[in-house]
């Protein structure tokens, strides 16, 4: 139960609890949050856990309530103690690791479920972007106390918003309208819209190492590469997968490799440059697998979480074989 | 409190057909299939958690630590690297913001 190494995932159960979302702290590499909810996000409150890895495991180093579900994390880029979380009854919170209570602040504007929320990666901002099933973006500068900026454009709900890594002041968002969008916060204004699939799409990530490569992950199960340049067919397409595509992150040291996991329990591993891209499929949940995190300190490490109330730190063969 | 029911929406995970599970012996732990035919029949949900949480209105505690560079931008200080450009063919599409 205490081996560390491949194959040997540190786990922690939480009673009660469905993980929507794991990230690992850009600061301590030892160091995760999970965003969870009561009752698989269908009712009930919700649940901060951050977490610390050791040689004998995952242990709980605080936990903060919320009024209704948590669906979504994201680490502070200028504060290892802090993180911004969002929620079902449309507010994002604002949560110091270091004080036994929160949140510090709320943020209540938008009107339905916010379903993701995302720190910039770029040097010099410090914002938030978040997304809502009130099919609306909100800009965040976390020291005000209002949104900066709404952003309109899909006409259905808004599952995911990621910021671009490279370009200052750009996102992407994905939605329940099909389509991959790519926004430009100095122009306030959409830049592209990409009919991306036939389907919902739920999840989409930045390539770290091209500035115009994004993934999508979608209800139709299949993952689709766009390259900016042209995006009138996908450059790459992955199928593997047997239900929907809840969430997808490219490798932070591997520029052709990515993660994703689904309804269908596992998370699979892609190198999307290889003929056989599909890399390795990780079946070790028993529920939904909607949290995913590679880490920003180890090349192999990852961490997963799903509505089996289990949160799993581990190192995939195929991350730790080259 | 908000019943979302329709959270089964993304992939209809709910329409999936799965035989009932009680590997579980906590009487809080409820299936999924379970729990959206409890919400469905309008029927009282176990263990249903009602929190009141309002702000502390605190300031977060001071960084001590600096921020690390990722990855990528380690691998990035390549100075024949084409700085990043926003000169994307696609024309602006429909779609606006308004500053609050």
């Amino acid at each position: 139960m205490s081996a560390v190494g491949v194959g040997a995932a540190r786990t922690l159960r939480v009673p009660g609890r469905h993980g929507y979302a794991a990230e690992f702290s850009p600061y301590l590499p030892d160091r995760l949050a999970c965003a969870a909810a009561q009752h698989y996000g269908i009712a009930g409150c919700g649940t901060l856990l951050v977490l610390d890895q050791n040689e004998s495991g995952l242990r709980l180093f605080r936990s903060f309530d919320w009024s209704d579900g948590l669906f979504d994390v994201t680490w502070s880029e200028n504060n290892e103690h802090v993180l911004v979380t969002c929620s079902g009854d449309g507010s994002l919170q604002l949560w110091d690791t270091a004080k036994a209570t929160g949140p510090l602040q709320v943020y209540k504007e938008h009107s339905q479920e916010v379903y993701s929320v995302d720190w910039s990666q770029t040097r010099g901002e410090q914002l938030v972007v978040s997304g809502s099933w009130d099919q609306t973006v909100k800009l965040w500068d976390p020291t005000v106390g209002k949104s900066l900026c709404t952003f309109r454009g899909h006409e259905s709900v808004i599952y995911s918003t990621i910021w671009s890594p490279h370009i200052p002041g750009c996102f992407a968002s994905t939605s329940g309208d099909q389509t991959l969008r790519i926004w430009d916060m100095k122009t306030t204004g959409v830049r592209i819209v990409i009919p991306a699939h036939q389907a919902e799409i739920l999840s989409c990530d930045w390539c770290k190492y091209n500035e115009n490569l994004l993934v999508t992950g979608a209800v139709d199960c299949s993952l689709r590469g766009w390259d900016l340049r042209n995006v009138r067919q996908p450059v790459f397409e992955l199928l593997g997968h047997t239900y929907a595509i809840k969430r997808v992150k490219f490798s932070p040291f591997h520029a052709s490799v990515l993660a994703s996991c689904s309804y269908d329990f596992t998370v699979r591993f892609w190198n999307f440059s290889k003929p056989d891209p599909l890399l390795e499929t990780v079946e070790h949940h028993t529920e939904f697998t909607c949290g995913l995190d590679l880490s920003l300190h180890s090349p192999t490490q990852v961490a997963d979480c799903a509505w089996d109330e289990m949160i799993k730190i581990y190192d995939p063969a195929c991350l730790t074989v080259p | 409190q908000a019943l979302r029911p329709n959270m089964e929406r993304p992939g209809s995970p709910t329409s999936r057909v799965r035989a009932p599970t009680a590997v579980q012996s906590d009487p809080a732990s409820v299936t999924l299939t379970q729990l959206v035919q409890l919400v469905q029949q309008g029927q009282e949900l176990p263990g249903l958690e009602s929190r009141d949480i309002v702000a502390t209105q605190g300031e977060p505690t001071a960084s001590q630590l600096p921020r690390r560079p990722k990855p990528w931008e380690a691998a990035a200080c390549v100075p024949s690297r084409a700085p990043p450009t926003v000169g994307w063919r696609s024309r602006p599409e429909p779609g606006s913001a308004e500053v609050s």
